[in-house]
């Protein structure tokens, strides 16, 4: 009895008894792939691969189980196994298929952001780069297609004018990116580059959710995420501000103040700008941020206050003219994202600008208003891992006011014009190095009631770190307010892109190759050497820029050291304006090069940086002579550095000079409407605002737990 | 009969004194990770974990394993990889109340952080005090918690050779905290005595 019982429970051990499972684990090139982990899906029972593949287990199983196989950086696996049929596994466990928001096409693409890979700065660079004096526009001068006149300060790109770029915040357009400024003094971007978690900088060929820019957009992006408990101090050489941050858990407020006077600068240093009212600046910011459950809220609105006077020379007049400017400048801009589910994701968002300048020139008062809005409704649908589309809509209002008055007499022009917009677009990884992009967008306007523009890319990963990407555009942008005033009917201005781009990134090494060709049709032409109400406009102009731009970012050689050289040639002609015929512009530069070189210094917790910018001469028409647009100025070169001091973990000590050496480039003229009695057209040199600019600032964060650092804490 | 009731007794008490399977996969997992092979420690968590959907703990070492090899790891590409995979596997179970949890969270953040502290402490650094505020406030007791942000202080303030003697408190309570902290569960993280009692030693110098 006792041992018949003992034999059936003996027996019924041996029939269900342990069974070997082995084989062997190859990736997609049949080479080994060490560290797999194999199990039956709901039990216990597995094994791990060893460096040739092969793994081993027991199991208690039988019959008809899943088997799973996963690995870093792989696809997961599951194949049905019948536990009966005792033979070794062959298992082929494929790379991971890359997310399509992990492969971005290059083509046209420069991008700034904290994620790593795929981006040409940060936005940390955007701070700390010598002469960018915290503008986001003048860091993103350093880089390759895109370039600053010194006069200026806006931000043009391959070849084309500063008109033709548009700016967004979270996909939502702001008109009035740009601070004012005298004229020849450059401007500086609106915007804190704190605020930004991404910055996407468009050099041409972009997506069909962009429109009516003739080169390029630049997106900024602020982060989806809920800021904690914060306040921060800084003052300078030019001003202060304050800021704070209130955290509730699923929300955040923060408040940003700052003040700019010029006025005790000036005092200490001469600028060559004779202020009677040195340049002024309040500013007020508010952002908000909520989470909810399946969706984001994220409101920044922003108050801007300028006022400004001086003695500006002008070679039509004996006396320098008094120029007078305030400015008011508020913005709004909202956005929500939302998960509908199945693969579904809505931003509904809308933004408001409305700028009121009053310019003021001895008696004469030329005050300009704006009101713009952009509402947005997008759909992106993620079908699989390797396809997604966006459909979107748009609707663009711009009222706009230009006054004229002089003693006696008061003259106002206006133009209002609303846009509506469709587009969509789908991105398609055929594998996993082809990536295709085909979009369309299609707007209405009273000027033009049907445009349509096809956009198309293409990359092609030659492996993990090269990547060879193509993009064409079609592009169009409304006429310019000052045109758009005296003609309502004028037609969109075209351009049609093609790039060719080769980018390599590995470890802390970038280069990046881009060559474009754009040509442009349905320029605007006018009859008048200046705009004016008897102008006469047409669209007969045509032109082409074409050229190529070289980058490359070291992070890694050098310990502690940074650095990227970018140059761009340019080739460009165009017949625009009032013009007789085709013409280099005179915001073309054949030649840039920039050198950027960022050292840290442990000993002294400092960073240094020196930036070096060399712009080459521009060409410009001298009435004194025959032909037009026959001359060009020098070349110039601009040396900035500055200096990070790290006190503490919250404190730091920021100096900066702009243009170190002094040297004085000449950006071109102003020439005299009527000659002189000589029969000599009088001019006057276009130079910098001040020789050097110097910045001296103190920065402090105070968080509610005293631990957070400004910029580093190893 | 007799023999039939030695076998029921004998089966009986087979079932409550031998492991139960979780107990025994649990100890070989960390037998495994004790002897330096967290390749296939992680590999057990990993099935354990599948088998065991409703329990935090087998992922919580899986992730553990992946962060804490991350540090020792020099090239920052391999090294993100293993802080992108241990993220995915946080990510996996939402355990925004377990103290052990959250500071696991920012564990493997400061990881992230190291990868290139130059540009994501700004970002990165506010959310790993508060994940460990968060994770303190909810088990005061928590020794790897108070651990986990004492020491993180302590990297930056050795920096600017400022004055560590609070952090140093901080971690001398930590290690009276793993003499009292008894886990509430079975196999809960029971780790950081070790390291609590090297920090204290660098703190006397």
């Amino acid at each position: 009895m006792k041992y018949i019982l003992s034999i059936i429970l003996f027996c019924s051990i041996q029939v269900s008894g342990q069974i070997k499972i082995n084989g062997n684990v190859t990736d997609g090139n049949k080479k080994a792939v060490q560290y797999a982990n194999i199990f039956i899906v709901g039990t216990y029972d597995g094994g791990t691969t060893d460096s040739l593949g092969n793994f081993s287990f027991m199991t208690y199983e039988v019959g008809n189980q899943l088997l799973k196989i996963t690995a870093i950086d792989r696809e997961s696996k599951s194949i049905p196994f019948d536990l009966a049929q005792n033979k070794p596994l062959q298992i082929q466990l494929q790379e991971q298929a890359k997310q399509l928001d992990e492969v971005v096409i290059q083509a046209g693409l420069l991008q700034a952001g904290d994620k790593g890979k795929n981006t040409v700065m940060t936005p940390l660079d955007i701070v700390t780069t010598a002469g960018s004096m915290g503008n986001i526009f003048g860091a993103l001068a350093t880089l390759p297609g895109a370039q600053v006149a010194g006069e200026n300060g806006r931000l043009m790109v391959h070849g084309g004018s500063a008109a033709e770029t548009q700016t967004y915040i979270n996909g939502i357009r702001v008109p009035q990116p740009y601070t004012s400024s005298p004229n020849d003094v450059p401007v500086r971007g609106r915007f804190s580059p704190f605020l930004f978690k991404g910055i996407n900088f468009s050099t041409g060929g972009y997506s069909a959710e962009y429109g009516n820019a003739l080169s390029s957009v630049l997106i900024l992006n602020t982060a989806n995420q809920i800021e904690p408990n914060k306040t921060e101090i800084s003052i300078s050489s030019v001003g202060a501000g304050l800021s704070n941050t209130q955290n509730w858990k699923t929300k955040s407020l923060t408040f940003n103040t700052s003040y700019t006077n010029l006025k005790p600068y000036s005092k200490i240093i001469t600028p060559n700008i004779d202020w009677t009212k040195p340049y002024e600046n309040a500013s007020g910011e508010l952002i908000y941020r909520q989470k909810l459950k399946a969706g984001f809220i994220r409101s920044y609105a922003s108050f801007n206050f300028e006022d400004m006077g001086l003695y500006q020379k002008n070679s039509n007049y004996t006396h320098p003219i008094a120029i007078k400017k305030r400015a008011y400048n508020s913005y709004f801009n909202t956005d929500y994202q939302q998960n509908l589910g199945g693969g579904w994701d809505l931003q509904s968002g809308m933004g408001i600008g409305y700028l009121n300048e009053k310019l003021q020139a001895d008696s004469m008062g030329m005050p300009h208003q704006e009101i713009a809005v952009h509402v947005k409704e997008k759909f992106t649908k993620s079908w699989n891992n390797r396809l997604k589309s966006i459909f979107g809509i748009d609707f663009f209002y711009t009222d706009f006011t230009q006054d004229f008055t002089s003693p006696g007499i008061r003259k106002e022009a206006s133009s209002t014009s609303s846009i509506a917009a469709l587009y969509t677009e789908t991105t398609y990884a055929m594998n996993n190095n082809l990536i295709a992009k085909l979009g369309i967008r299609g707007t209405s306007s009273t000027a033009e009631p049907f445009l349509l523009e096809p956009r198309f890319s293409l990359g092609y990963l030659i492996d993990p770190y090269n990547q060879l990407s193509f993009a064409y555009g079609d592009f169009h942008q409304q006429g310019p307010q000052e045109v758009l005033i005296y003609d309502k009917q004028i037609k969109w201005q075209q351009a049609h892109h093609y790039i060719l781009n080769y980018y390599y990134e590995k470890k802390g090494r970038t280069v990046r190759v881009e060559a474009y060709r754009k040509t442009y049709d349905h320029l605007i032409k006018y009859d008048t050497p200046r705009i004016n109400s008897s102008s006469i406009f047409t669209n007969t102009g045509t032109g082409y820029a074409q050229g190529m731009d070289l980058f490359f970012r070291d992070n890694r050689s050098i310990k502690n050291l940074q650095y990227w050289i970018s140059y761009a040639y340019t080739d460009s002609k165009r017949n625009e304006t009032d013009a007789p015929f085709s013409v280099t512009p005179s915001y073309v530069f054949k030649h840039t090069l920039s050198v950027v070189a960022k050292y840290w210094i442990n000993a002294l917790h400092s960073q240094v940086s020196l930036t070096n910018n060399y712009l080459s001469g521009r060409s410009y028409h001298d009435p004194n002579l025959p032909s037009y647009t026959q001359r060009k100025t020098d070349a110039y070169n601009t040396l900035s550095a500055s200096w990070s001091y790290l006190i503490s973990q919250q404190k730091i000590i920021h100096l900066s000079v702009n243009n170190l050496l002094g040297s004085s480039p000449i950006y071109g003229y102003q020439y005299a409407d009527q000659p002189n009695q000589q029969g000599i057209y009088n001019r006057i040199a276009i130079t910098p605002s001040t020789k050097r600019f110097v910045f001296v600032g103190f920065f402090w964060t105070l968080s509610s737990n005293k631990k957070e650092n400004q910029l580093d804490n190893l | 009969m007799k023999t039939l009731i030695i076998a029921f007794i004998a089966l009986f008490s087979v079932a409550t004194y031998a492991q139960s399977p979780y107990e025994k996969g649990m100890s070989q997992g960390l037998a495994l990770w004790k002897s330096g092979n967290t390749t296939e420690a992680a590999a057990q968590f990993e099935r354990i974990a599948q088998a065991e959907p409703d329990n935090w703990i087998p992922l919580y070492y899986q992730a553990l394993i992946g962060t804490t090899t991350a540090f020792s790891i020099r090239d920052p590409e391999e090294k993100l990889k293993l802080i992108q995979n241990a993220k995915i596997i946080l990510s996996k179970s939402s355990q925004d109340n377990n103290s052990e949890w959250l500071t696991l969270k920012a564990m493997n953040l400061v990881a992230e952080l190291t990868t290139d502290p130059m540009t994501k402490s700004k970002t990165l650094a506010p959310t790993i005090y508060a994940l460990y505020e968060k994770a303190i406030q909810l088990d005061p007791n928590n020794p790897r918690a108070v651990l986990g942000l004492a020491e993180f202080q302590i990297g930056s303030k050795k920096y600017f050779k400022q004055d560590i003697s609070k952090e140093c408190e901080a971690v001398k309570k930590a290690l009276d905290l793993f003499e009292t902290h008894k886990p509430a569960l079975p196999f809960a993280p029971a780790w950081g005595k070790e390291r609590a009692e090297k920090i204290v030693q660098n703190c006397g110098q």
